[in-house]
């Protein structure tokens, strides 16, 4: 490429070169000044208004205007810088954010007259809102395959067009700064970089605090420093407490022992999470989870400790509001389903009362004299289950020795003569050589009534008038099983699932809190429940009992 | 430094006189931009840069000046050089710019030509 004096020698005459000869050494001068102003000071946006100045008094233009493109990162900057009528020109502002523009500089890299690059842009809009703006030259700046920006030129003061001369002196220009300028704005980008992490460091909820490998206080976030604050005193601000060490910052005190175990976290790998750390001075407690990680340096001798405190006092503290609030509403369905139970006693009552007339309509007296016997025994039951169930934390169970056949003996002895169950026939179907096991004899009465008055119910919604209930007892691999079945509607699959949880009822008069307290007496007798059932057929709920195990006396 | 320094004067409401210093080049040419822009923004129609201790103008300099006189004139005012150094005046030649901008020979004159343009 010739020279600008080349240019010059060949283009001009004599009488002018002296005069306009200046003009490139003046350019050439304050080119050299700017260059090392911005290799010298990084501060980008003073540089490129002297830029355009230097321009635009070079040029004798009144304005010029420099378009850099948005940062990757961080807030604006002033990315627009105009002199004269550019100054305060707006529509200019958006060619930062257009596509075609950016495009076209990206792959014309060189300086364009106005005309021209309406023509190479084929009528585009920023060639048209460029060339309304008085815009007579424009170039991109731009440096190895980096497009920052670009430059433009507007009218000469004397009107006249650019000449050759002066359009190769503005692409030289623009050419030998442009390195400069691209290596200033990468240097604000990055510092803008720098600045957006800190902020982003600084918004965090969590409490970050970075140590050197002396592990001494290299950064800590405005969340980091509330947490001080509250806790250990002496913490005014951020700048007080820099080079402080890691044991000056967590004082054994108040992070209980924190240290020692940020020392023998395994930050090998992974960061590495501290649950639930506790630490508190005399006012507060605060409840942490903290990850300890290691950044190691290129040398793997240095590293920054990072370590990061994320507050879960409030977390912890709906937890327990949300245990409390999950007690509160079993003793609501307890409530329930001790209602739900009385029933089933007032219904063997009822049985036995029915029994007694019934006796003593045939001058049984002996007989209606045992009946009472038992109804006495169930009125006995009833109490205990009132006073033992009114509160959970006192549904003990009492185990002895006992004849599970005898049982449902009895329960069927008082069930067979309700009404309801009149409507059904009831089979049992004993293993006579059951062995005696442990269990809570009252407990087991009040879980095998709840079965049967389920398939009772199940039988009368089926709507059928076979009605068929069958009771057994076997035993089976050393287990006791003892199995209820039911030719009733049956259970759907959906519902089967969720069977011994709270609020289940498919019972139009139910509350479904029957079946809550049936988990409970199993869970209490080590025992496992099976459930068969096919909708429309009927239902077999099978419980099996450990008979060799020796399960604690008292199971809460 | 010190020699930079850009200082001005209000002699009326719609007057103000503003002195570049030694040097008129990167190191302060947008604090002049910033000085102009101002006081035109506060009113100021008539800005005369008063260039006695003016030794150096770099194309930053004139590019500050020329940037402004459009605003000035724009709203019927202007910004008029005096006391115009044979150097200064020199470089103003080479960038085709004594048609262009208003010279007067000293600070009388270009007080009283805002005068005549009142």
């Amino acid at each position: 490429m010739p020279s600008i004096t080349d240019k010059l020698m060949e283009s001009l005459a004599i009488d002018k070169l002296i005069q306009l000869s200046e003009k490139p050494v003046m350019a050439l001068d304050a080119l050299a000044k700017l260059t090392r102003q911005f290799a010298n000071k990084p501060d980008f946006k003073n540089l490129m208004e002297v830029f355009i100045l230097t321009l635009s008094g070079q040029f004798s233009v009144t304005s010029a205007f420099v378009i850099l493109r948005n940062p990757e990162y961080g807030y604006e900057e002033k990315l627009y810088i105009g002199t004269g009528k550019f100054r305060k020109d707006e529509r200019l502002l958006i060619l930062r954010n257009s596509k075609d523009f950016c495009r076209f500089f990206h792959e014309n890299r060189k300086a364009f007259r106005i005309e021209e690059l309406q023509e190479k842009s084929d009528g585009s809009e920023f060639g048209k809102l460029l060339f309304e703006s008085g815009v007579k030259i424009i170039a991109p700046l731009s440096h190895e395959n980096e497009l920052i920006g670009v430059v433009a030129l507007g009218e000469k003061v004397n009107k006249v067009a650019f000449d050759e001369v002066e359009f190769d002196l503005f692409t030289t220009l623009i050419l030998t700064i442009s390195p400069m300028i691209a290596n200033s704005y990468l240097f604000m980008e990055l510092a803008q970089l720098n600045t957006w992490y800190l902020e982003i460091l600084d918004n965090v909820k969590m409490g970050v605090f970075v140590f050197d490998s002396q592990y001494v206080l290299k950064k800590v976030n405005i969340s980091g420093m509330k947490i001080l604050e509250e806790l250990v005193s002496g913490m005014a601000d951020m700048n007080s407490i820099g080079n402080r060490s890691i044991q000056e910052i967590f004082p054994d005190d108040v992070f209980q022992s924190w240290v020692q175990r940020f020392m023998t976290a395994d930050t090998q790998n992974h960061n590495e999470l501290l649950e639930s750390m506790v630490a508190k001075n005399d006012n507060r407690e605060f409840i942490f989870n903290v990850r300890v990680s290691k950044i190691l340096y290129k040398n793997h001798y240095n590293f920054d400790l990072v370590i990061t405190l994320d507050d879960i006092t409030n977390q912890k503290q709906n937890e327990q509001r949300l245990f409390e609030l999950e007690k509160f509403a079993e003793k609501g369905q307890l409530a329930s389903s001790i209602a739900h139970e009385l029933n089933n006693f007032l219904a063997l009552i009822l049985g036995g009362v029915e029994l007694t007339q019934l006796a003593l309509g045939r001058e049984k007296y002996e007989k209606a004299g045992t009946t009472l016997e038992k109804l006495k025994e169930n009125v006995d039951k009833m109490k205990r289950f009132t006073a033992g169930l009114m509160d959970y934390s006192r549904l003990n169970t009492v185990k002895k020795t006992a004849d599970l056949n005898e049982l449902v003996k009895d329960v069927l002895s008082f069930l067979v003569v309700q009404k309801k169950f009149k409507l059904v026939s009831i089979q049992s179907e004993l293993e006579p050589n059951l062995p005696r096991f442990e269990i809570d004899k009252d407990q087991i009465a009040q879980l095998l009534l709840n079965f049967l008055n389920n398939a009772m119910d199940a039988i009368e919604e089926a709507g059928i008038k076979n009605g068929q209930i069958q009771v057994k007892t076997k035993l089976q691999n050393d287990r006791v099983i003892l199995a209820v079945a039911d030719n009733g509607i049956g259970i759907k699959p959906e519902v089967k699932e969720r069977l011994f949880k709270a609020h289940l009822t498919t019972k139009e008069k139910g509350h479904g809190y029957g079946l809550v307290t049936c988990a409970r007496i199993i869970e209490n007798h080590g025992a496992e429940i099976a459930i068969e059932s096919e909708p429309g057929k009927g239902s077999i709920f099978t419980l099996s009992f450990p008979v060799n195990e020796n399960l604690p006396d008292q199971v809460k | 430094m010190e020699n930079n320094l850009i200082t001005h004067t209000k002699i009326s409401d719609t007057v103000l006189v503003v002195n570049p210093g030694k040097n008129l080049d990167n190191t302060n040419a947008h604090e002049l931009v910033a000085v102009i822009t101002k006081a035109q923004e506060t009113g100021y129609k008539y800005i005369i840069i008063d260039m006695t201790p003016l030794e150096f103008i770099s194309s930053a300099g004139v590019g500050a000046i020329l940037g402004a006189i459009e605003t000035s004139r724009e709203a019927g005012g202007d910004i008029i050089l005096c006391n115009v150094a044979e150097v200064i005046r020199h470089i103003l030649e080479v960038l085709d710019l004594i048609d262009y901008l208003t010279i007067k020979d000293n600070l009388q004159e270009a007080g009283a030509s805002c005068e005549v343009y009142k």
